[in-house]
């Protein structure tokens, strides 16, 4: 048994296979065309497919949190809206307005008046300046020392690429004041602690978002509605989280402020509008962390290791098909490549919908899809007789050894 | 035994029927909507998180939408009729119970279809026309000669209606065209040298509640003169409205000329243009002198786009 699996010709094609997976990614110009094994793979990830088109699209309302749209009002329609949140008691209120500058004295002095008033408080900040020889932010800004004094503070920053396309968070950060929790870290810690607890100790300098709602799982509050003092919000936000942001229900005058990608667009390649208002993400990182449902990335090693077996075991069962059908050998080992790459779209879709583990399988869909060339080049590299390099190899590593 | 499989039955019957006619979240809404639950004629103001019957109504005040979340589905509601909360169930696009193994092979086999020749590739294509549209919404081009009003937008509920226009060159003739909206069929076509024409509506093939346009368009080259205006025509709608309206005590105890310009407040809410118009044209005759009212009417009108008319009340 074990010899049957045990080939050093099957090790030699798997080995060249990995060169020349190598070899190609080694090309790193800026060529969209040429270079599909690195930009692509940056820019775009397999798990997009599963968050845009398999995701259960039925909505559950997530009861914990509400969102309450600010519009772009002025500071002093934003002071009247906490009051108003305030007195239904609300576990924990995140504003994501940044107050960077004092305007109105007056009006200013309202806002804050509202801000003492709340207790469980959390304002945005941003975080600037980065130094990477010593990993620290410079400085917090965003929120001027006029309001932070009594309202902690939460960075309201995300990792994103070029295309700000947010699919991960920092849940902290060092700077030079000290460590600093991100806006959503910071609420969920008012909420539960226990659940921030256990995201701090997985230790991990950025967590993957799980996206599991839109912004249509939240109950949504506009203005008018919680400065309508005929309704009574207590049964409405009693014991819950209040997200306040900009999250226009309609276009609006600006449909595109503070808009994102995130992978749940409808497009998974080329993005063309944001998809997911910042207040949404924000609630969808506070979910996570409160469900305690993170995503589990599969180490590198293992990965690499079990795309070496893939190509391995695929080797050997082309080398298998060829001895018993040779006359059917080409077409049925194109047909089971196709299968194959299939079958390894499925389980990597599944594993990440079901069990939220990220099998990164680049290599191994390479190897997939290389093995069979590779291994019809060695073959013919080899019965090539002044090729006197393999020739001089033992037997047992060229394709006659089974005839 | 048969009795007990009966009794069995029954309530699995009901059990689902109970699951099936679960509660309707409001998910988000923005502006004013009613709601009037199950056997109620009083109407409750509807707000996020609420949860309604799926035997009640909502109405939408004009420009109102509300999301409404059943069965893990959203419903967009937007538009002035009163909407019976039972149609959700018809609205429902179903479907989505499809498992992680039917959204796959949808996923494998969906863009396979969409694009396996030429025919199903523009049909595809043409599945996003409503979609992609490289324009924006507006009112009124001023590259039209001829200007309207948004009097005759909305919900047209008067039979006998002044449709009136201006900006028409002395003696040149206009063809005025009322066509359907889905279709485009002609209600009716008339040239007209002066630049107002009375109907009676309720005397042409209009059918209740769909969408009509009318505009002005070059006699000879047939090109439009005046933007587009579309109307929906629904004979009664504002009756219902008012009705709604004088049921509430802050009417009742209203004086006259205030309840003149309730209703035509609340007719405007709900998009009841021209009704509106009629109201303030009575009140100001019945009123006449009352600054209140006056000034009302002149933003009214300045709403509706008749800048000038607006102007001149206000210099009376």
């Amino acid at each position: 048994m074990w010899r049957k699996l045990i080939q050093p010709y099957a090790v030699i094609i798997t080995i060249y296979v990995f060169i020349l997976i190598w070899l190609l990614s080694l090309i790193s110009l800026n060529l969209h065309f040429l270079n599909p094994f690195s930009h692509g793979i940056k820019d775009y990830e397999i798990t997009d497919i599963v968050y845009s088109r398999m995701r259960n699209e039925q909505i559950k309302m997530e009861d914990r949190i509400v969102i309450v749209n600010t519009g772009q009002p002025d500071r002093a329609q934003i002071a009247q809206m906490l009051d108003r949140i305030n007195a239904a008691q609300p576990k924990a209120i995140g504003l994501d307005v940044l107050f960077s500058r004092r305007k109105d004295p007056a009006v200013d002095s309202l806002l804050l008046a509202s801000m003492i008033k709340c207790e469980n408080l959390i304002l945005a900040s941003e975080l600037e300046n980065y130094r990477e020889d010593i990993d620290e932010f410079q400085a917090i800004s965003g929120v001027d020392s006029f309001f932070n004094q009594y309202a902690r503070t939460g960075y309201v920053n995300f990792p994103s690429t070029e295309t700000r396309t947010i699919r991960y968070f920092s849940p902290t950060e060092n700077t030079a004041e000290g460590q600093a929790y991100s806006f959503a870290t910071e609420i969920a810690r008012l909420y539960d602690p226990d659940a921030v607890e256990k995201l701090l100790k997985r230790g991990k300098d950025l967590e993957a978002i799980h996206y599991t709602s839109t912004a249509n799982s939240y109950i949504q509050f506009e203005p008018e509605t919680i400065l309508d003092t005929t309704i009574d919000l207590g049964p409405l936000l009693s014991g819950k989280i209040v997200l306040m942001g900009y999250s226009s229900t309609e276009g609006g005058d600006c449909p595109l402020l503070d808009k994102f990608y995130t992978p749940l667009n409808p497009r998974y390649t080329g993005r063309t509008e944001p998809d997911m208002y910042g207040i949404a993400i924000h609630a969808n990182i506070i979910q996570m962390i409160l469900d305690g449902k993170f995503i589990n990335k599969v180490p590198r090693w293992l990965s690499f290791a079990l795309a070496l077996l893939c190509c391995y075991f695929n080797v050997l069962l082309v080398d298998w098909i060829e001895d018993r059908y040779p006359r059917i050998y080409h077409p049925v080992t194109r047909v089971i490549q196709v299968i194959e790459l299939i079958l390894l779209f499925f389980i990597i879709s599944l594993l990440f919908y079901a069990f939220r583990v990220k099998l990164d399988f680049t290599y191994g869909t390479l190897g997939l899809a290389l093995y069979y060339d590779v291994l019809l080049s060695y073959e013919s590299f080899s019965k090539r007789r002044h090729q006197r390099l393999i020739n001089k190899l033992p037997r047992i590593f060229r394709k006659e050894k089974s005839e | 035994m048969r009795k007990h499989l009966f009794i069995l039955f029954t309530g699995i019957l009901w059990s689902q029927l109970a699951m099936a006619q679960a509660d309707i979240v409001v998910q988000s809404v923005t502006g004013k909507v009613a709601y009037y639950a199950p056997q109620e004629s009083k109407a409750q103001n509807v707000y996020p998180g609420m949860r309604l019957s799926s035997n009640g109504k909502i109405r939408c005040q004009s420009g109102a939408t509300i999301k409404l979340l059943q069965n893990g589905e959203i419903f967009l509601i937007k538009g002035s009729k009163q909407f019976a909360l039972r149609e959700l169930d018809q609205k429902a696009k179903g479907g989505s119970n499809v498992g992680f193994m039917g959204r796959f092979s949808k996923f494998l086999s969906g863009s396979m279809k969409e694009t396996q020749n030429d025919k199903e590739l523009e049909a595809n294509h043409r599945r996003y026309m409503e979609k992609a549209r490289a324009g924006i919404d507006g009112f009124a081009d001023q590259a039209f000669p001829i200007q309207t009003s948004l009097l005759y937008s909305g919900t047209l509920s008067t039979p006998y209606t002044e449709f009136s226009w201006s900006g028409a060159a002395v003696g040149e003739d206009n063809r005025f065209q009322l066509k359907r909206k889905t279709d485009g069929l002609v209600i009716l076509t008339a040239l007209m040298r002066d630049t107002v024409i009375w109907l009676n509506l309720a005397q042409l093939a209009l059918e209740s509640g769909a969408a009509y346009e009318w505009q002005l368009v070059d006699e000879k080259t047939g090109a439009g003169k005046s933007a587009k205006l579309t109307f929906v025509y629904d004979p009664a709608a504002s009756d219902k409205v008012l009705d709604d309206l004088r049921s509430t005590i802050d009417y009742q105890s209203a004086d006259p000329a205030e309840k003149a310009l309730m209703e035509a407040f609340s007719l405007e809410e709900a998009g009841f243009f021209y009704d509106a118009a009629l109201i303030y044209t009575a009140a100001a005759k019945r009123y006449a002198g009352n600054l209140l009212v006056r000034d009302t009417q002149a933003a009214f009108l300045s709403r509706m786009g008749l800048l000038e008319a607006a102007k001149a009340l206000i210099k009376r």
